[in-house]
């Protein structure tokens, strides 16, 4: 177990400036994850890591040493890949016990019959990687990387290419495993489900900077930045004008409506343009809450669970999330009013 | 911050050290070559040059060198395109086998087509035999050898595969949406293929015809034997110059010339390139027909076609295995082994000045040697391009890819002024061969491996560090296991390619060693046909070999237009 600490770290390719000035501490044990938009420099920070890429500026530190100057094969970190990366030359033994070649004092036949068991291939030892499903794949990356007792894992989108229930069962799996074997874990994803499900904490990143860390619960209800705000859960975004500020709430006026906002991040005054971003799920439908909007239904969509209603309002188009038994009685083109709580809008300036 | 330093050193040995063996054994040589023919006496003179030009007789050879290459490149596509469309279109019995036997024109050594041709169309060759006999002649009906038309149309049979190689593999991906889209808009099957297919395939089409083209410009061993005294092309010139008639100045401002001719077609053709190619969707299922079944008038030209051209492709190959068993015996003809015997007893040797089998071992251990060298200077520049972007990279791609530029004479010629006069005299000319056969070899184990590498999947040398594998171990237990196939077809290839050299061996074989191509083209010279073919079939089952393993191994991979250039 190992701490990994990144201190400013700035990785440029040509022009293009992948990560910029980034810093943030995984303890050890801890599960955090990189979460982000394609492109947001999540990968590239991970392969920094993992010494792929070398920092332009800053540091990267295990337990408080600094690695700029390992190589890969000496940073003694595990690694997942997206593609798997399994050597298509190479049994599914020979896979795992590859790395154990380069560590002294293991001993490999025990030690592959354990990882094996552990991800449930036991038996397949002798299989090639094109015999076996993408699941499979996964899970001889997973044992693969951890077979030679790395100080930390990276995991690089291990479950993009699997479908939505698969997914599911392994990442359960990978969560399993890490909390077995207490394990310094980094996740790199774009599917917050996923980063929710999973993680201690997630670095929540955009455009080479890092928007946010925290934990599941406050990265969704206490969003810190108005991207993250938009981008964690499935979110309504209306805009307005602040008219007053009193002791703890913000009123603002969108169009012929005022609401009363509890939740602010950032300090602002009377007369900023501000966005309000509420949940689908905040948003109710009746005018029992604080706030009280009128709106025309356009469509519903059943979603199993629960049913999206999507709807027109004089600020714009909304959605709201609903059970079955709520909306039982809508109709498409029918005028209707939803509310949403003060405490459940989150306010950012608009830039 | 050393990782990174050791990392960029590594790197730039990679970049720099098959480079600088280029400089070694073809800039260096190149640049002597260049001084033979621009230096007099410590001052520059383009006596020699300007001579070429003034004289008559030179001026006519150059003509007659880009004449016939056009003639060759227009008869070749005139061949090999409708092969391209049957391969395309239709389903027939040993098609596969047919299909991959394209590949023939890069590996059969082509003084063994001349000696097929001479068997087969010449003047008492079996075509006209059978002509005689199927007409009653008295004279032979069709006399090609030593003429225009015998070297266009050994060049034509010759490339004519290598268009359809290239077209083929395009037509056969070609989204067949493109043509049905036409026809749903109402166009008719002469319009479809003008419009809409042919502009489709002319990415490969260009290349195969600018392929040929340099092929049959610089063509050596054909024009020798089928060209006679009057014929001669420039490469026939060099060696004349050279090897005859010691002008050795004469010959390397002939070689000057030559050289900044095929770049400029090259270059040409660059330019042109960009102008054909485009983005095509791609398809990998497109329905054949079948040829056996339902006849029509269509099938039935697509028949005669096949078997006319089939005859005079496989006519003259046939001829030289038929001729090394047969022996005319008392007005009767007998199966024998008598020609195989008599290449291998010593009392020929004064007809080819070296001992035949020693030829055969030299032939071996030549190409051993240059399919070794090849690998060994091929691998390190397939690796830099597949792997790495840099700053210069045009730069490198271009003088490694050079030597493609320059024809075989020419680069005999090159080694010859470089390495076996005063001030180094390497022997008997035997290391100068293998550095020759190794550069005409290198390209196409560049070839080989470059796909397969860039192939391969992304993450794994990263996973194999990760793993704890130092960069060289990973390229040891991972990336070497992977390309070992296409490392293999490259080094097959460059072992076929140094067994049937001729031309710079030509140049460089000093007295007394001799190499089988050689030996076939001293006993062609004498007119000894029978012992000729005997040693070009033997030459021709070895390559066959080669050609056999790259085809099991290497399918696909010279279908491409990557390389080609």
């Amino acid at each position: 177990m190992v701490q990994v600490k990144l201190a400013g770290v700035t990785k440029r390719f040509g022009e293009t400036v992948a990560v910029k000035e980034i810093s943030f501490t995984a303890s050890p044990g801890e599960f955090l994850t990189l979460l982000g938009p394609s492109g947001c420099g999540k990968t590239t920070t991970l392969r920094l890591i993992a010494g792929f890429e070398q920092p332009d500026a800053g540091d990267i530190l295990f337990d408080r040493r600094s690695v700029l100057s390992d190589p890969p094969e000496r940073r003694r970190v595990g690694m997942v890949f997206q593609s798997y990366a399994l050597f298509p030359h190479m049994s599914v033994k020979q896979n795992v016990v590859y790395g154990l070649r380069f560590r002294r004092g293991i001993e490999k036949r025990a030690r592959v019959q354990k990882l094996l068991e552990m991800v449930g291939l036991d038996g397949l030892e002798q299989r090639s990687p094109t015999e076996l499903s993408a699941g499979q794949r996964q899970r001889v990356a997973l044992a693969r990387a951890l077979a030679p007792q790395p100080r930390i894992l990276l995991l690089d989108e291990p479950l993009s290419a699997l479908d939505a229930k698969l997914r599911e069962s392994l990442r359960t799996q990978v969560h399993r495993i890490q909390r077995e074997l207490t394990l310094s874990t980094i996740y790199v994803t774009h599917d917050q489900e996923e980063a929710l499900a999973i993680s201690d904490r997630i670095v929540i990143m955009n455009e080479g900077r890092i928007e946010q860390i925290g934990t599941p619960q406050e990265a969704y209800e206490r969003p810190q930045t108005a991207f993250v705000a938009s981008f964690i859960g499935r979110t309504n975004r209306l805009e307005g004008e602040v008219v007053a500020v009193e002791q703890g709430t913000v009123r603002v006026q969108a169009g012929d409506v005022t609401f009363v906002v509890s939740a602010c991040r950032v300090p602002v005054t009377v007369g900023d343009r501000v966005a309000l971003f509420i949940k689908e799920e905040h948003l109710q439908l009746d005018e029992r809450s604080d706030n009280v909007l009128p709106a025309r239904v356009i469509s519903l969509e059943y979603h199993g669970e629960a049913t999206v209603i999507h709807l027109e309002s004089p600020l714009g188009l909304l959605r709201v999330r609903a059970s079955y038994t709520e909306i039982s009685v809508l109709s498409v083109g029918e005028q209707i009013k939803v509310s949403f709580p003060a405490d459940k809008a989150i306010l950012f300036p608009v830039i | 911050m050393w990782e990174a330093r050791i990392k960029r050193f590594g790197r730039a040995a990679l970049i720099a050290a098959p480079l600088a063996f280029l400089v070694l054994i073809f800039y260096y040589p190149l640049l002597r070559l260049f001084q033979e023919g621009v230096v007099q006496e410590g001052h520059l003179t383009l006596k020699y040059i300007g001579g070429v030009f003034a004289e008559p007789y030179f001026r006519h050879v150059i003509l007659f060198t880009a004449e016939q290459a056009l003639l060759s490149t227009l008869l070749a596509m005139i061949i090999g395109l409708p092969w391209a469309y049957i391969f395309t279109r239709y389903q027939f019995p040993l098609k596969e086998t047919l299909r991959s036997l394209t590949i023939v024109p890069f590996v059969l050594p082509s003084i063994t087509v001349a000696v097929g041709f001479i068997l087969f169309f010449g003047n008492n060759g079996h075509l006209n035999q059978l002509l005689m006999g199927l007409f009653g002649l008295k004279g032979p009906p069709l006399r090609l050898l030593y003429s225009l038309k015998g070297i266009v149309l050994a060049h034509a049979f010759y490339n004519a595969p290598i268009i359809t190689r290239m077209v083929h593999a395009q037509w056969e991906r070609l989204n067949p949406a493109y043509e049905e889209s036409a026809q749903a808009l109402g166009a008719g099957r002469i319009r479809r293929f003008f419009e809409v297919t042919l502009p489709l395939l002319l990415p490969g089409l260009m290349t195969g015809a600018a392929l040929a083209f340099i092929f049959c410009f610089l063509s050596f061993p054909i024009v020798l034997a089928l060209g006679g005294a009057r014929f001669s092309t420039i490469e026939v010139e060099i060696y004349t110059q050279f090897i005859v008639l010691y002008q050795h100045k004469l010959g390397a401002a002939l070689a000057i010339i030559q050289i900044a001719l095929s770049l400029l077609f090259t270059y040409g053709y660059i330019l042109l390139e960009g102008r054909f190619t485009r983005e095509v969707e791609v398809t990998y299922s497109r329905s054949t027909v079948p040829l056996l079944r339902r006849f029509t008038l269509g099938k039935g030209i697509v028949w005669l076609f096949i078997g006319i051209s089939g005859l005079l492709f496989l006519g003259p190959m046939a001829s030289v295995f038929y001729d090394s068993i047969t022996r005319e015996w008392a007005g009767r003809t007998v199966f024998t082994l008598h020609w195989y015997s008599y290449i291998f007893q010593s009392q020929y040797e004064a007809l080819i000045g070296a001992a035949p089998l020693r030829s055969v071992v030299n032939s071996l251990q030549l190409g051993l040697s240059a399919m070794g060298l090849a690998s060994l200077v091929g691998l390190p520049i397939a690796f830099v391009i597949a792997r790495y972007r840099f700053r210069g990279r045009r730069l490198f791609d271009t003088l490694v890819m050079a030597s493609l530029g320059v024809s075989s004479v020419a680069l005999g010629a090159a080694l010859l002024s470089a390495f076996l006069r005063p001030p180094l005299e390497l022997g008997s000319g035997w290391l100068a061969i293998v550095l020759a056969h190794s550069i005409l070899a290198y390209p196409f184990v560049i070839r080989a491996v470059v796909p397969v590498l860039e192939g391969l999947k992304q993450g794994l040398v990263e996973a194999a560090r990760s793993l704890g594998a130092t960069r060289l171990q990973a390229f040891r237990d991972i990336e070497l296991p992977l390309i070992r196939r296409g490392l293999l077809v490259g080094a097959i290839f460059a072992f076929a390619i140094s067994l049937g050299e001729m031309s710079a061996t030509i140049m460089l074989a000093q007295p007394g060693l001799k190499t089988m191509p050689l030996v076939v083209n001293d006993l062609r010279a004498a007119r000894s046909f029978g012992g000729a073919s005997a040693m070009s079939s033997l030459l021709i089952l070895v390559t066959a070999g080669a050609f056999v393993i790259i085809e099991r191994f290497g399918e696909r991979l010279f279908g491409g237009t990557r390389w080609s250039r």
